[in-house]
């Protein structure tokens, strides 16, 4: 019907981040950082790093393969990126370690740990104390 | 004033009589007709649509011409609800990628906010839980990379790898 051939990489920037807001800002970095230039610098920009909710990838999943590969692209191909932009994180306890040893968090100002159990708090916060990197304040 | 037609023009030279009433929910054709004083008798150009997207936004307008307005969105705290589209626009959008790309634009310029929403959500469904290779396919679009790019953003990952 239409002689048109419109591709998603000829909408100019600001649709295109009308098309990324209705998707969690973890589902746009997951899926189009590293697509191409153009797709690549939309979704790292601010609107999509300032506020990365992992608390989605659930622990009753974490032995899933599928799990594992996506949290390993996001902790050695995206997060080391957009580390500078980054003001508040959110995980699972059990993916702690992964997600703290993956970025150094120059500007993080809130992180949130769901399904904290309490036995494990003081061995993370002590090592965590031991990189005081990890906390602008 | 129900039925009053007026005349537009699609890129292609056609033209459509569309009533007053499902014109004016384009935000642009509404701001052509009251505040720049455009007379009714005239054939208002869109110089951005051609007439096949055209007949696919009057196809929508007049299916939705008696919706309530959407409210206001707030994109902070917003729900991220991408499955909230009606039986009637799923069908509506069945149509290839060219012509749903073409849609958004016509929305975007004419200032339909819901078919422009209705449209981005439908693309934000065909993004989600894909990799950044199933992007690619899905959308075909070429990594225009160059090697040397990639290895420097390799390299300025390596650090946290090995840490």
């Amino acid at each position: 019907m239409n002689n048109s051939i419109a591709r998603i990489v000829d909408l100019p920037d600001e649709i295109l981040v009308t098309i990324f807001k209705k998707l969690h800002s973890f589902d746009v970095l997951y899926s189009l950082v590293d697509v191409n230039k153009k797709l690549d610098k939309v979704a790292c920009d601010v609107t999509f790093t300032r506020s990365i909710d992992l608390t989605t990838i659930s622990l009753d999943k974490a032995d899933d393969s599928r799990i594992n590969a996506i949290l390993d692209r996001f902790c050695m191909g995206i997060l080391p990126r957009i580390q500078k932009k980054m003001e508040c994180l959110a995980i699972q306890a059990c993916f702690l370690q992964r997600v703290y040893h993956a970025s150094d968090y120059l500007n993080l100002r809130s992180f949130t740990i769901v399904n904290l159990e309490l036995k494990m708090t003081p061995n993370i916060f002590f090592s965590m104390s031991l990189d005081h990197s990890m906390f602008n304040e | 004033m129900a039925g009053h037609k007026i005349k537009l023009q699609s890129n292609d030279g056609d033209i459509f009589d569309v009533e007053v009433e499902i014109a004016k929910l384009s935000i642009t054709i509404k701001t052509m007709l009251e505040d720049l004083s455009m007379n009714e008798e005239e054939i208002i150009p869109l110089p951005n649509i051609n007439s096949a997207i055209f007949k696919k936004v009057i196809q929508w307008t007049t299916h939705h011409k008696d919706d309530p307005p959407l409210p206001p969105e707030d994109d902070e705290n917003r729900e991220k609800n991408t499955n909230d589209i009606s039986s009637w626009d799923q069908e509506f959008l069945k149509v290839d990628q060219g012509t749903l790309f073409e849609l958004i634009l016509a929305a975007n310029y004419l200032d339909i906010k819901g078919l422009l929403d209705v449209t981005c959500t439908s693309v934000a469904n065909m993004i989600k839980g894909k990799t950044s290779e199933e992007i690619r396919q899905t959308f075909n679009i070429k990594n225009d990379f160059t090697p040397q790019e990639e290895e420097q953003i390799k390299k300025e990952n390596e650090w946290c790898e090995n840490k």
